[in-house]
């Protein structure tokens, strides 16, 4: 309910919401709130707003969308977006929070230290590359 | 027939055997699969912003180059063979949006403008897809020899041939292509919840310890319902099921195997199974026998 009572509108040139659509090109307001891409997130248990919070939370224009925790843990399995009711691609949601991240080249992975560097498949260290460095 | 290849970076570092025994197989059924001369990594995800055409600009690249190969080789079919689940879900994203996108093409254009341009008719094509629909499952039980009779399988297709649904190779809410193939194997393929869903994939970099919890809640679901393998397409899926058995339960209590690998042993066509795999999945099939 936090969410609701102490909402932190930041005015800038371009609201949260609107530089998600100009980025994503999804419009969070045709969301319903019903939960469906939380219900089926295989991350959601870990995440700090779920992914109906952060639909929520944009659209209130909320910069805790973007600083959340929860945009790193999504995969891109793009469930959320298979499931929306609203047709709704979620996943480009969250890429798009993430990108505004990364497009400050924030880096939230150092992917020279990781331990198993060589046991790593390639894919998993370009995704990570792609996904978790700007 | 002939069919080009495009192989991506992990079949050819981390998942060897997948790639020995998928072209084995195919060989067996008499395609002639040829590797493009000239080929980059995908890109992994062709990138899920609008805004953004950089991350489209590696697979284009390589289905220029694939389009060049065939005019030159005069290889009429236009097919674009993936192993990998990722690899087939970037190319394909990326051509669909080449085809869609016209703003994206003007931009990609000016990202490529040394190479020829794309036409847009290279039909990128998995493993899977070719076995049922190029070759055909009455194909392949014509030729079987080995019968995987009582082995429980536990299929597990991972998110990049299911979704997003233009891409899918099945239907991505009870995708059935798999088990249908197991089946004609003799293998008995579990029903469980996590048949479609997602390992947590490149996660495994940043929060390995969530991949591994994961993975053993997958493991503990196939185990339950009697599984005695993993059976997947995906290199990364692979990777996160046998890593996190080892850091959850200490040991591996499923051995993870690729589709392909159990295709070529019920061919009896052993040369295209590594030797250490081999023997692993000989020694499962006396255990249920």
């Amino acid at each position: 309910m936090e969410i609701y009572l102490e909402r932190k509108v930041k005015r800038m040139e371009f609201e949260l919401s609107e530089r998600i659509k100009m980025i994503s090109g999804e419009n969070v307001f045709k969301c319903i709130s019903c939960g469906r891409c939380t219900a089926i997130c295989p991350a959601a248990p870990f995440m700090d707003f779920k992914p109906h919070q952060i639909i929520h939370l944009v659209r209130l224009n909320d910069e805790r969308a973007v600083e959340s925790e929860a945009i790193w843990l999504c995969t891109s399995c793009m469930y959320c977006s298979e499931r929306c009711p609203r047709d709704i691609d979620v996943a480009r949601v969250m890429e798009a929070l993430r990108a505004i991240n990364l497009r400050k080249r924030k880096d939230v992975v150092a992917l020279r230290k990781l331990k198993d560097l060589k046991k790593l498949p390639p894919m998993a260290l370009v995704a990570s590359g792609r996904k978790y460095t700007g | 027939m002939k069919l080009l290849y495009y192989p991506g970076c992990t079949v050819k570092a981390t998942a060897t055997e997948y790639e020995k025994s998928a072209l084995g197989v195919l060989k067996e059924f008499g395609i002639d699969v040829i590797e493009l001369d000239r080929w980059i990594c995908c890109g992994v995800y062709h990138g899920l912003t609008r805004d953004t055409a950089y991350q489209t600009v590696a697979p284009i690249r390589n289905l220029i180059w694939a389009q060049s190969q065939a005019e030159k080789l005069s290889i009429n079919n236009n097919y674009l063979l993936t192993l990998c689940s990722m690899c087939y879900n970037t190319l394909k994203s990326a051509h669909l949006r080449y085809l869609k996108d016209e703003n994206i093409v003007k931009r990609i254009k000016a990202y490529l403008n040394d190479e020829p341009e794309y036409k847009g008719n290279i039909n990128v094509i998995h493993f899977m897809q070719v076995l049922k629909e190029l070759v055909g499952y009455d194909k392949v039980k014509e030729k079987l020899v080995n019968n995987l009779k009582g082995l429980k399988v536990a299929p597990f297709y991972g998110c990049m041939l299911l979704r997003p649904r233009e891409i899918a190779i099945d239907d991505p809410e009870n995708p059935q292509m798999m088990q249908d193939l197991l089946r004609i194997l003799g293998a008995e393929p579990i029903t469980y919840p996590y048949v479609n869903q997602c390992c947590y994939g490149y996660l495994v970099t940043r929060r390995p310890d969530l991949v591994w919890k994961r993975n053993a809640d997958i493991t503990n679901s196939a185990l339950e319902r009697g599984a005695r393998i993993f059976v997947t397409t995906c290199p990364l899926c692979a990777y996160n099921l046998l890593e996190g058995q080892k850091n959850a339960f200490g040991d591996v209590k499923l051995p993870v195997f690729y589709e392909s690998e159990l295709v070529a042993y019920a061919l009896g066509k052993y040369e295209y199974l590594k030797d250490d795999r081999l023997s692993m999945l000989k020694n499962i099939l006396d255990g249920v026998k």
